[in-house]
């Protein structure tokens, strides 16, 4: 499988990554609000069962059952869209992921079907069933939705804590891994409060309901946001569990992650205070701007946390196996022998014309296959900006050591001749692509700008820079300079 | 590939193959029905044979349900079927041909991020087919509303197969359709292989209409007659139609002949075969019979619905065999390692059992609605405000 070349697609200013980012946040919003929209039905109709809700029954059948149908659709299109748009990231990643899981994305379609069969028989018939089946479906609908979350939550959490899936490959070890139960009773609890904001913000805009009725609504819907009270305990837990590197991120490593968790902390944190202090303990009315705003909260607080989840497996897109861009971290010793550039089956490059000589090229074949998944030349996160003001030498050393000059970048997986090379292209981008620009490869000195880049390349290694290697790779490099002097 | 399919495989191919296919097809069964459902109602909209609007949608216990009324209630939940039962092959075909399927998808990145939109669309606006709000609207806006979830449907359909042509080229021309920076993929074939499985699809509505014409029927519900008496005479047009594209399917690429009278497809080339006779035969028979019974008869019908799951199995092998054969030997050895190791990753098992339970509960879910069913006024309707 990791023979195998893909085209590389250029979105131009756009990276790749915001799409599914944006696709991932919509995706896991809609699937939790109908995962939480099942516990929510259940419990409404078991009240209504019980006597002990005159307003319950209306409720589901009239707005609440759209809601959840609308959510069930989207969440089934954009799953599938997921999927597409993971093909144009990463197709090596979710290939690894398909070949790796492919029977617990099986299994996990027959829950789906049963939750998409038991939720359209509650739509299409649930007004003409007795209560028991309405029940009973309804219930089949919630177990199905939450074991769809079950099975995917635990391919999800193995890509940043694989485990002894590394060793082993083992499914069931990589299945059960270290973020498994934390991740799934998080983001259960975050399903229910998820459907319970909607639900409030739906008791609102029923037009024929009086203020009694609304309050009685409120207040029953609102037990579905206790369970936040877990939510500290859990996201620690799930925080506990990631790899120490991936915690430091999130925790002021990084500028932006740090800014993403905090957003989703506080988020979460306000949405649960006002829950649980004003509509528990002080039994307070919420009205339509109110509910809304803390929906929209939530939707911070859920695309805040998926960013992060996202962000803290870098420099991997599955650690410890493939990184961000798609290179094997076994492949990366051998690519630094034999260089990307000359591996079978590559797609040409587009546009060829446009540069000045054969070593841009050789360059923007290094950026599109190296950096292009992360990165664009002048848009989002554009290289252009991150290096305009390195000299050259400082980009000869810094890409060539690219784990130690950022820890959460892959090494270069290339050769001293491609990393020349890339420096090239940047260079010529950053003075705005001239017709003309002198090939190093052809100047006298060629062969000691060469050697200076193996050294770099060769001190810092071709593992990745966890906080241990990072340490030690720094220790040594000190050393051989000590020695040197 | 000299026996017939999937038995000249090793195991682990032929295991793979065989559940891509059985998955396809019920994938195909839901499709069709979604994709030959929005022209039909398209084309009653345009033709302003239908009313548009809630009450015309809705299938009440006073009022005839005629093929429109039945279509436009049921296309959306028939397009979550097809969605659902085509996560199944959308899975099977990336361990199968997992660098063909990616590279088309990526040739073709534009048609992809498309269909997310398109889909969307597609789906929410047969509920605005069903709406008061359009009936307010101008003719103009109507028809292209009536024209929309056709066209959506239409657009994943002509994308699917140009994905699938172009995921059977070779590497050199995946290059060099790259290198050009094409965004469109065509070839003489794709038009008469649409065509034969679009007007294919015809029938499979049909066949569908008809069970939920004789379920209403059967249930005293009422049923307009000229919609029943239509259905076969429309059913027997589109088969035709289809055996007629595919002659000239046949002809637009020449090695299609011999790939379809080889080893692997030949006994399901004749299944399609005799499978499109017994829909031929089911359906010249209830052409006879409706106008004297008024009713759709259950022979006829069971012999139309075996002949159509006969036809789509037998086309959608022969389909596979075109792609093996397209890929050739050298691929395919290649290939079967990589299945081979599928194979060996733990699972399936625990798949096996939930996929018998689950079913078990589909079917109780369906059992649950039969049994649990209260008669009250406008009985099937699922309401859209």
């Amino acid at each position: 499988m990791f023979n195998d070349v893909y085209p590389i697609n250029d979105f131009g200013p756009l990276m790749k990554g915001l799409a599914i980012g944006g696709l991932g946040i919509f995706h896991v919003f809609l699937a939790q609000f109908a995962i939480g929209g099942g516990f929510l039905m259940s419990y409404l109709q078991w009240l209504d069962m019980r006597n002990k809700s005159t307003v319950a029954r209306a409720f589901l059948d009239s707005y609440f059952k759209f809601l959840v149908l609308v959510s069930f659709v989207m969440g089934a299109v954009t799953g599938v869209a997921m999927w597409f748009t993971s093909i144009q990231v990463s197709p090596r990643t979710i290939g690894l992921m398909v070949s790796s899981f492919h029977w617990v994305w099986a299994t996990e379609w027959t829950f789906f079907s049963l939750e998409v069969v038991s939720g359209y028989a509650f739509y299409r018939y649930g007004k003409h069933l007795k209560d028991r089946a309405r029940l009973t479906l309804l219930i089949l609908y919630t177990v199905a939705a939450w074991f769809s979350l079950f099975w995917i939550n635990g391919i999800l959490s193995w890509q940043l804590t694989p485990g002894e899936w590394v060793n082993s490959k083992s499914v069931w070890v990589g299945f059960f891994n270290a973020g498994f139960w934390p991740s799934l009773l998080y983001r259960t609890v975050a399903s229910m409060s998820v459907a319970a904001l909607v639900g409030l913000v739906v008791v609102n805009f029923i037009p024929k309901l009086q203020r009694s009725e609304r309050e009685q609504l409120v207040r029953q819907v609102a037990v579905l946001l206790i369970p936040m009270v877990l939510m500290p305990f859990l996201g620690a837990w799930y925080i506990a569990s990631m790899p120490a590197d991936s915690r430091a991120w999130a925790t002021g490593g990084s500028v932006a992650m740090t800014m993403f968790f905090t957003i989703a902390v506080g988020s979460s944190a306000l949405v649960g205070i006002y829950s649980l202090v004003a509509l528990w303990f002080g039994r307070l009315y919420i009205n339509g701007a109110t509910s809304t705003l803390l929906v929209l909260l939530a939707f911070g607080a859920s695309a805040g946390g998926e960013f992060v989840r996202e962000g803290v497996r870098k420099p991997f897109t599955v650690r410890e196996t493939l990184y961000s861009n798609s290179i094997h971290k076994n492949e990366v010793a051998a690519l630094r022998v034999n260089g990307l550039s000359t591996r079978p089956d590559e797609y040409p490059l587009r546009h060829a014309d446009r540069y000045a000589n054969d070593q841009l090229k050789q360059g923007a074949l290094v950026f599109r296959e190296q950096c292009s998944v992360c990165h664009t030349l002048g848009g989002v996160n554009a290289v252009d900006e991150l290096t305009h003001s390195w000299s050259i030498e400082q980009m000869r050393l810094n890409i060539a050591q690219l784990q130690l000059t950022k820890p959460f970048m892959p090494p270069f997986a290339g050769t001293a001749e491609e990393v020349e090379a890339i420096v090239q292209f940047l260079s010529w981008n950053h003075q705005g692509n001239p017709d003309s620009w002198s090939m190093t490869s052809t100047q006298d000195n060629f062969g000691t700008i060469l050697a200076r880049i193996q050294g770099y390349l060769d001190e810092a290694g071709t593992e990745p820079a966890d906080a241990e290697t990072r340490q030690r790779a720094l220790q040594e490099l000190a050393n051989k300079r000590w020695k040197g002097r | 590939m000299d026996t017939t399919f999937p038995f000249g495989f090793p195991l682990a191919t032929a295991f793979y193959l065989t559940l891509f296919v059985v998955t396809l097809v019920l994938h195909v069964l839901f499709m069709n029905y979604v994709l030959s459902g929005t022209a039909w109602l398209a084309w009653s909209i345009v033709s302003g044979r239908v009313r548009l609007g809630r009450k015309s949608a809705e299938i009440s216990k006073e009022e005839p349900a005629t093929s429109e009324s039945i279509l436009a209630d049921w296309i959306p939940t028939m397009l979550s079927g097809a969605i659902t039962a085509g996560v199944a092959p959308l899975l099977f075909v990336q361990i199968l041909y997992q660098r063909e399927f990616y590279t088309a998808n990526l040739l073709l990145f534009n048609r992809w991020m498309s269909i997310l939109p398109v889909l969307i669309v597609g789906f929410y606006s047969l509920y605005v087919l069903r709406s008061n709000w359009l009936t307010r609207r101008s003719a103009l806006v109507k028809t292209l509303t009536g024209l929309l979830p056709f066209l959506c449907v239409a657009f994943v359909a002509y994308s699917w197969t140009e994905n699938h042509l172009l995921s059977v080229n070779s590497p050199e021309q995946w290059r060099a359709f790259y290198a050009e920076g094409k965004e469109i993929y065509f070839e003489p074939q794709i038009i008469p292989r649409l065509a034969v499985w679009a007007l294919g699809s015809i029938a499979t509505a049909c066949v569908w209409l008809a069970w939920q014409f004789r379920y209403r029927a059967v249930h005293h519900l009422p049923v307009d007659s000229q919609s029943i008496s239509r259905l076969p005479k429309i059913a027997l047009i589109g088969l035709i139609a289809s055996i007629v594209c595919g002659i000239a399917y046949c002809f637009s690429a020449p090695h299609l002949g011999a790939v379809f009278l080889g080893p692997m497809a030949r006994w399901y080339l004749a299944a399609a075969i005799l499978g499109m006779i017994a829909q031929l035969t089911g359906w010249f028979q209830l052409l006879r019979q409706i106008p004297s019974t008024n009713g759709i008869s259950l022979k006829p019908l069971l012999l139309t619905t075996a002949g159509l799951v006969a036809t789509v199995l037998g086309m959608s092998v022969c389909r596979e065999a075109i792609r093996l054969s397209s890929l050739g030997a050298t691929r395919l050895q290649e290939l079967i390692p990589q299945h081979a190791e599928a194979m060996k990753v733990e699972g399936f098992w625990v798949f096996l059992l939930f996929a018998v339970i689950n079913i078990g509960l589909i079917s109780w879910c369906f059992w649950l609605v039969k049994k649990n069913y209260i008669q009250t006024g406008n009985a099937e309707s699922a309401e859209v405000e």
